[in-house]
């Protein structure tokens, strides 16, 4: 967990996915480059939508 | 003349408690009925190496042989939890008071049974293990994480099991193989002495083949204080026990009152999980026979299921995450299901996980108050597509579909987060003859009443022998009494 994650917001940004692996890598948690991109699609999932932010 | 071990729990404890077996003579059956396993199904991990501690001679359980996942501390023994080795000791560690009670009540703990890696599967794969077996179809994929759980009582190699759920770990692999599964409301069965996944949503529970033997295993499992407020009335020694009225009294304790509303829903909010249609007719054709006895059931939606999942699935990843913290850091110790479950935790912002897990007895409500809305039992499938076979759920497989096996906890890992206490049993056949399984979820503490509504069904169509008829394991037979006197004389 980390209070820090946050996604990019334009194509200048690092990917989700290269957002996810540098978000790990400071806790010491090494992934893959397809370990990050399906990190970064779970999260994407678990991200509370418009209807679910009350 | 030899006799053969019963179907069911409470009939061997009627033959038991009548003289007609020993209690010996029924210990030395089940013994020898769950060595089967090897080579066979591999639920087994341990035969337990010594029995005399827990081979009681007085109480409810006397002479009834039960297994349990391999993730309890039991006595001196450390769990394997499916790593396929003994986990390091831990001195002071306190032993399940679960296993404990069962065997205060006579119970004998026969074996550890087979696992996914900590917990932390929808199904029973497990590298560490070989996999499990359906005893109903070799296809068949095995539910998990309580998988050895499921196999061992389907093919009557025990009578019954404690399991765990977290996110469906006791009700999905009871559901692929066609028997009871009962996870209970949060915290009436103590989860110490458990190795935990997410202990937020970790609950013990049962798995057995009748609703009343896992009446007769929960009320042995449940503390005295739970049990005068869950099961009142419920006896668990031999005082009570008098074999000429066993099975009225038996029913007696499992009566469906009359005016139990039901309401049931069949739609998920993610239409990628609602049913096949062999499932839905099954589901569709049991609760149309249900209205025959009880007011019509009412259908009702569940327009926050999906958001129960994304919450539950936060809460599970993140507590997931802070279980296997160091594993995830060292990069081994944990095999890749493990590390799919608990990796995310370790990503996702703490707010969201205080959310979710700050906001689970306010849904809590809700459900009582909106989806209940004034009724007793809410029915749902558990397998939007039915039992898979393994190929499909296999994440080693060629033809692996994460969609099947999302599809597998879609309908129970939100019970989890909500708390509240649910059983799946078998009500049909879908076209592939494979077993059609619906989810009761009930207001907290109303296990009674979903045994009751699980005995109605199986009372009525599988008479006194369980929802499975034919074990494999129980061709065997065990010694009549003065055969059994005879052997032992000799010795």
């Amino acid at each position: 967990m980390n209070a820090q994650t946050r996604l990019p917001e334009n194509s200048l940004s690092p990917s989700p996915a290269d957002a996810v692996r540098t978000l790990l890598d400071v806790q010491g948690i090494a992934v893959s480059g397809a370990e990050a991109q399906a990190l970064a699609k779970t999260l994407e999932r678990l991200a509370p939508t418009p209807e679910t932010r009350s | 003349m030899n006799l053969a071990l019963p179907n069911t729990l409470v009939e061997l404890r009627r033959r038991i408690v009548a003289g007609e077996v020993s209690i010996a003579q029924a210990l030395h059956a089940q013994q020898a009925n769950m060595a089967l396993d090897a080579g066979r199904w591999n639920a087994v991990v341990n035969l337990a190496p010594d029995t005399r501690r827990t081979s009681g001679h007085e109480g409810s359980l006397a002479g009834i042989g039960l297994a349990h996942k391999d993730i309890f501390w039991v006595g001196p023994s450390t769990p394997g939890c499916g790593t396929g080795q003994a986990l390091p000791a831990e001195p002071g560690r306190a032993e399940s008071p679960v296993v404990r009670r069962l065997e205060q009540h006579g119970a004998t703990t026969l074996a550890s049974l087979a696992m996914a890696e900590y917990a932390g599967g929808v199904t029973g794969e497990n590298p560490n293990l070989p996999l499990p077996v359906n005893p109903l179809f070799d296809n068949a994929f095995v539910g998990g994480s309580s998988s050895g759980s499921a196999v061992a009582v389907a093919a009557g190699l025990c009578y019954g099991s404690l399991g765990t759920d977290t996110a469906g770990s006791v009700r999905v692999p009871a559901a692929s193989c066609g028997i009871l599964g009962l996870k209970p409301t949060k915290g009436l069965l103590s989860s110490e002495g458990c190795f935990p996944l997410a202990p937020s949503l970790d609950t013990v529970g049962l798995l057995a083949r009748s609703a009343r033997d896992a009446l007769q295993i929960l009320a042995a499992s449940l503390s005295e204080a739970h049990r005068a407020t869950v099961l009142p009335g419920i006896q668990t020694t031999d005082a009570s026990l008098n074999p000429a009225n066993w099975y009225e009294r038996l029913n007696a304790d499992l009566h469906l009152p009359g005016g139990i509303r039901v309401r049931y829903c069949m739609s998920h909010s993610n239409s990628r999980f609602n049913l096949a249609d062999d499932q839905r007719q099954a589901v569709e054709s049991y609760i149309s026979l249900l209205g025959d006895d009880l007011p019509a059931p009412a259908p009702v939606s569940l327009p926050l299921l999906a958001e129960w999942g994304r919450l539950a699935s936060i809460v599970l990843h993140a507590e997931a995450a802070a279980t296997h913290y160091g594993a995830l850091q060292a990069g081994t110790g944990i095999n890749h299901i493990t590390r799919f479950t608990a990796l995310p935790g370790a990503a996702i912002p703490a707010p969201w996980y205080a959310h979710a897990a700050n906001a689970a007895h306010l849904h809590r409500q809700r459900f009582i108050d909106e989806t209940l809305a004034g009724a007793d039992i809410l029915l749902t499938p558990v397998f939007p597509h039915g039992v898979p076979d393994w190929n499909d759920v296999l994440t080693t497989s060629s033809t692996f579909s994460p969609m099947r096996l999302l599809g597998l906890f879609s309908w129970t890992a939100f019970v989890n987060y909500l708390g509240l206490p649910a059983i799946v049993f078998p009500v049909g056949r879908d076209t592939r003859d494979r077993p059609v399984c619906v989810q009761a979820i009930g207001r907290p503490h109303s296990e009674r009443l979903l045994l009751a509504l699980a005995h109605h069904h199986e009372k009525q169509h599988h008479g006194d022998d369980g929802f499975v008829a034919n074990l494999p394991a129980l061709s065997q037979t065990l010694p009549s009494r003065d055969q059994h006197h005879a052997q032992h004389s000799c010795l």
